[in-house]
């Protein structure tokens, strides 16, 4: 074995420590508070993108006015199917997430509480 | 019976068991050569049975039957189970890599398998060989994920030997050929493969299980017991209906359980269900398109996967563990080439032009729209659109971008980010030259990925969606929480009920206990009062009464022989 034994961790029982031995853990490298600002955190970079981006979409909008279209059905022959179809089904179902998410959202210890809901003791 | 006509997979697998006898120094070499061996053996072996025995004198196994789609699959798990080997190479030593290995060998001996039974022993090697790899992992909660998934996996092996042993009876023959869904004992089969596919009501022990590997395992892990169900399915139900709609529910499920997720590998384990679903679509509508769709989808997937995770992976080997979205974000600044694979990754698994999960992906949905499935194809058209959204910007977003969490991990060492790369290659190279993958397909490919209606219509849908991303950031905000699924039946009343049948057990052993030992006691009672030192029976006798006795014994005896 040439895995060095790294932080001293208490024996907590089941001991899964012994494979931890290779992550360079609790020394990651932190932000110099002097850093020079990174390649997207510069205003100009920034604007380029945006700029980009927005042409992109209005481009590829065009896109589908130019190409030849075999619909299959009815509805993928509107102009611009592909663009308000990719817009709203994310929002649609961005939705039902959230509302899903009201339901079923528990706290991440949820499964480690010891019978919180009532549950009897043997 | 030549040496190629064993099965590839036996390679793997006794190569696996045999690992840690090895000298520990070998190890890292005998493991990358064992997968290079296997995909050697994948493609040297001829089509049609290549080897049969005979079983319980009456029924034929045909353990290695080639033919083009069992190849198509095998040869993606060999390369999973070879850039997992060199991603972990750091660790090839380990018990963990050995269980991998076997565990691979199982998946492909899996898609070489002529009959059911064959299939059925590599199948449950899956099933122990994984539950090792993830018993083998550092994360806390490794130890109960891996029972709860043996558990469940043991219960889809019964199930399915139970429609096994039913077909076998019912048809006189294993030979594993399409089934028509209409017997118990097929039906019983479907629910057997559908479980491990990550099917509904069983869609959560993939994310329950899978992020729960060390970073190492969970790349193999992601790889071969879904993709192995498919293969079964693409096998034994082409074109079996209810498949179109469990595979639009796995779609929409996965993207929703995503879209809520805070743990970047539960995310991507939710993302597997999602693109599990399309490959399910694909096998229930059944045609030529259809199913080489569901092939080419699954090899671009698991390569994508394996990318997506490598970098995933990366980041939480770096960063000392972390895997939560909360916990991370702006990492390109110090881990470019983890960054780029990941981004590479996400655009394949959104199916973006010029990657592999393009030119796979269309296939499946143009097969939609050729059968006129309006539902599941606006149902798989907004999926993709969400796919772009959850998980094309989401995950790189908030691990590599977004909000800067000041950590400034560099990239992970050699071996790792050489597997990435190559994986994420892969991805590159597929969507430039589908024609490679196409001509590994079981049906001639009459299809086009390039056109420009089509690339037009899907670069629409996912910059509109990431648009909408976008405009819905504030929403997406991450929170620190999980969303509850169908193991919350298993976990919280089931582990009630359980409780509350131990309980009772206990009070009826009690009283049980209790009523035996006043039944025992009463009956000693009566014992000691016959028996007992002053019983009638047990008390000493006096020498004149035993004289006596014994007087008039003799007496009656000398009466009787004169009489």
């Amino acid at each position: 074995m040439s895995e060095t034994q790294t932080a001293p961790e208490t024996k907590s029982v089941p001991d899964f420590s012994a494979n931890r031995l290779s992550l360079p853990s609790n020394n990651v490298p932190m932000a110099l508070p002097d850093e020079p600002p990174a390649l997207f955190d510069r205003p100009e970079i920034q604007k380029k993108l945006t700029l980009g981006a927005i042409a992109l979409v209005v481009l590829v909008f065009l896109s589908g006015f130019l190409v030849s279209k075999q619909p299959h059905f009815g509805i993928d022959g509107i102009p611009g199917f592909y663009s308000w179809f990719g817009f709203l089904a994310p929002i649609g179902i961005v939705i039902a997430a959230k509302l899903w998410g009201l339901v079923a959202r528990r706290n991440e210890g949820f499964y480690d509480e010891p019978d919180q809901d009532g549950g009897t003791k043997a | 019976m030549s040496a190629v006509s064993l099965p590839p997979a036996l390679l793997l697998i006794i190569g696996g068991l045999l690992l840690p006898f090895l000298p520990a120094r070998a190890r890292p070499v005998v493991s990358i050569m064992l997968p290079l061996a296997t995909l050697w053996a994948v493609w040297a072996i001829p089509d049609g049975p290549s080897l049969v025995l005979s079983f319980l004198d009456r029924y034929a196994l045909e353990p290695v039957e080639a033919d083009a789609v069992g190849r198509v699959f095998a040869t993606v798990f060999a390369l999973a189970g070879l850039g997992g080997v060199v991603f972990g190479f750091s660790r090839a030593e380990s018990k963990e890599t050995a269980a991998a290995l076997v565990y691979c060998g199982g998946a492909i001996g899996c898609c070489f398998a002529g009959d059911w039974i064959t299939l059925f022993i590599f199948w449950e090697l899956m099933a122990l060989a994984s539950t090792l790899v993830i018993w083998s992992s550092d994360q806390p909660g490794a130890a109960k994920a891996g029972f709860r998934y043996i558990l469940l996996h043991l219960l889809g092996g019964v199930i399915l030997m139970a429609g096994i042993t039913g077909q076998v009876v019912q048809t006189g023959t294993t030979d594993l050929v399409a089934l028509e869904l209409g017997s118990v004992a097929s039906w019983l089969i479907l629910v057997g493969l559908l479980i491990n596919a990550g099917a509904p009501p069983f869609c959560a022990w993939v994310a329950d299980a899978y992020p729960e590997g060390s970073v190492f395992g969970t790349v193999f892990l992601s790889a071969f017991t879904t993709k192995t169900a498919v293969l079964l399915l693409w096998r034994a139900f082409p074109g079996t209906e209810i498949l179109i709609a469990i595979g639009v529910f796995m779609v929409i499920y996965g993207i929703i359980y995503a879209l809520l997720e805070n743990d970047i590998r539960r995310l991507l384990s939710f993302s597997i269900i999602n693109q599990v679903g399309f490959m399910i679509v694909g096998i229930g509508i059944g045609t030529e398109l259809a199913l080489n769709g569901a092939a080419a989808h699954a090899f671009a997937h698991i390569l994508y996967k394996a990318a997506l995770l490598m970098s995933a992976g990366s980041v939480m080997y770096m960063t000392g563990g972390l895997r939560k979205a909360t916990e991370l974000g702006g990492l390109y600044r110090s881990m470019p080439i983890t960054a780029t694979c990941g981004i590479i990754g996400a655009l394949a698994i959104s199916s973006f032009p010029f990657t592999s999960g393009f030119v796979s992906k269309t296939m499946i949905t143009a097969a939609t729209a050729d059968a006129h499935l309006l539902t599941a194809w606006l149902f798989l058209e907004a999926a993709s659109a969400c796919a772009f959204l959850y998980i094309g910007l989401k995950f790189p977003w908030l691990v590599f971008f977004g909000k800067d969490s000041g950590l400034r991990p560099p990239d992970p060492p050699w071996p790792m980010k050489g597997a990435m790369i190559a994986m994420a290659a892969l991805c590159i190279l597929i969507g430039l030259f589908p024609g490679v993958l196409y001509s590994m397909l079981p049906f001639p490919v009459d299809y086009s990925p390039y056109s420009g209606a089509k690339i037009s219509a899907t670069l629409q849908l996912l910059l509109f969606a990431g648009l909408a991303f976008w405009l819905l950031r504030p929403i997406l905000r991450r929170t620190p929480k999980i969303t509850l699924d169908m193991d919350w039946l298993y976990r919280k009343p089931g582990l009630w009920l359980g409780k509350a049948i131990l309980g009772a057990a206990d009070e009826t052993k009690a009283g049980v206990v209790t009523a035996g030992m006043g039944g025992i006691r009463r009956l000693l009672a009566k014992l000691e009062d016959t028996h007992g030192m002053s019983g009638s029976l047990g008390h000493a006798w006096s020498i004149g009464g035993v004289m006596t006795a014994v007087f008039a014994v003799m007496a009656l005896y000398l009466l009787n022989s004169y009489l």
